[in-house]
């Protein structure tokens, strides 16, 4: 260590009174604790040594979790996962039950059902996009007689007003 | 076992750097500057308890970031920064503690702990030490470290960090609070 000369003489410039003063001695110690204090010291170390894997208590794991799952954009991809897991594992049961469903339907069944309940739909959700349409011209076909059809728009062409048909 | 410690300070670098003899090189560096450090330690800590942890620390962490250490500055001031930072440290989160459990005694009573554990019989040597341990932290860190230590001031910047303008400043001013303490004892 580079001892300082001048540090004498600047104690005397500054304090002729503090620089009379014998030094005070070091603070006293506890016996050969100086001789024994590298083997407790390298003792530690080997026990640190021999400890490297950190064993968290179970509060902190939670903690952890709750403080991974309160991060904002890591909530949203949860949620957003999830919604993707539920789907894919739910859905295709669901089509599958349903088509199921309408198979085991026997046709006689449907008919009988539209008969009872027709007045419950409504008028434009059955007119009301191509497909229906199509069906809609399938069961004029199918059930309705075209001479007769033609016959009744004849007796009836009167009473119905050209403003409405446009 | 006893081990050399005149050995020089670049020596005891290769040996901790070589892996074979690092235990050995530790133990040397540890044998050579414990003391040094303790005493450092002891005059900022107080206590010879909380002087022992600090120390044990100090060297932990030296033991971890040696083989890292760059000598761009010289071991021992290394050695001395990093004790002192732990004593700050130290006793910073001892103020805590103590702020929060309400329990301090009056300071009176742990300056009269300090002086206790001193073998002097004079009694300005002993205003001397309660006039040191009124200092504030880093104040008495310089004084020590010029004082106790005869460090240069370039050592001092080294060790703490700051100019050595403002170390100068710092000492003077120590200096002059410990006169006048001392006097002030004397004459009440």
């Amino acid at each position: 260590m580079q001892k300082n000369i001048n540090s004498k003489e600047e104690l005397e410039q500054l304090s002729p009174l503090l620089n009379s003063l014998q030094k005070p001695a070091r603070p006293s110690v506890p016996e050969l604790y100086f001789e024994g204090f590298s083997t407790r010291l390298f003792r530690k170390i080997g026990a640190e040594a021999d400890d490297p894997i950190e064993i968290l208590p179970k509060d902190n794991i939670f903690k952890r979790i709750k403080q991974w799952i309160m991060f904002p954009g890591m909530s949203v991809a949860l949620v957003v996962l999830l919604l993707l897991v539920s789907t894919w594992v739910f859905y295709p049961k669901f089509s599958d039950n349903l088509q199921t469903s309408m198979n085991n339907i026997g046709e006689q069944e449907v008919y009988s059902y539209i008969n009872e309940n027709i007045d419950q739909f409504d008028a434009n959700s059955l007119v009301g996009n191509e497909l229906d349409d199509q069906i809609a011209d399938q069961v004029m076909h199918e059930l309705v007689d075209q001479n007769e059809l033609m016959k009744a728009l004849d007796e009836n062409v009167e009473s119905i007003d050209l403003e409405d048909l446009l | 076992m006893v081990f050399d410690t005149s050995i020089d300070d670049k020596e005891i670098l290769l040996l901790i750097r070589e892996g074979t003899t690092t235990e050995k090189g530790f133990r040397i560096l540890v044998e050579k500057y414990q003391k040094r450090l303790y005493y450092h330690i002891r005059s900022l800590v107080g206590e010879h308890e909380d002087a022992d942890d600090v120390l044990q620390n100090v060297f932990i962490k030296v033991f971890k970031n040696l083989k890292g250490f760059e000598e761009r500055a010289e071991l021992y001031t290394w050695l001395y920064r990093i004790a002192t930072n732990e004593s700050f440290t130290f006793l910073q989160n001892k103020k805590k503690k103590q702020a929060i459990s309400m329990d301090v005694g009056d300071s009176g009573s742990v300056l009269n702990k300090i002086a206790d554990n001193y073998f002097d019989e004079h009694q300005l040597q002993e205003k001397l030490i309660l006039a040191i341990e009124r200092l504030p932290e880093k104040q008495k860190a310089v004084f020590n470290l010029r004082y106790y230590d005869e460090m240069s001031y370039d050592e001092i910047s080294s060790v703490l960090g700051t100019s050595v303008g403002a170390l100068k400043a710092s000492y003077h001013h120590a200096v002059k609070k410990i006169e006048d303490f001392i006097k002030g004892i004397e004459y009440y």
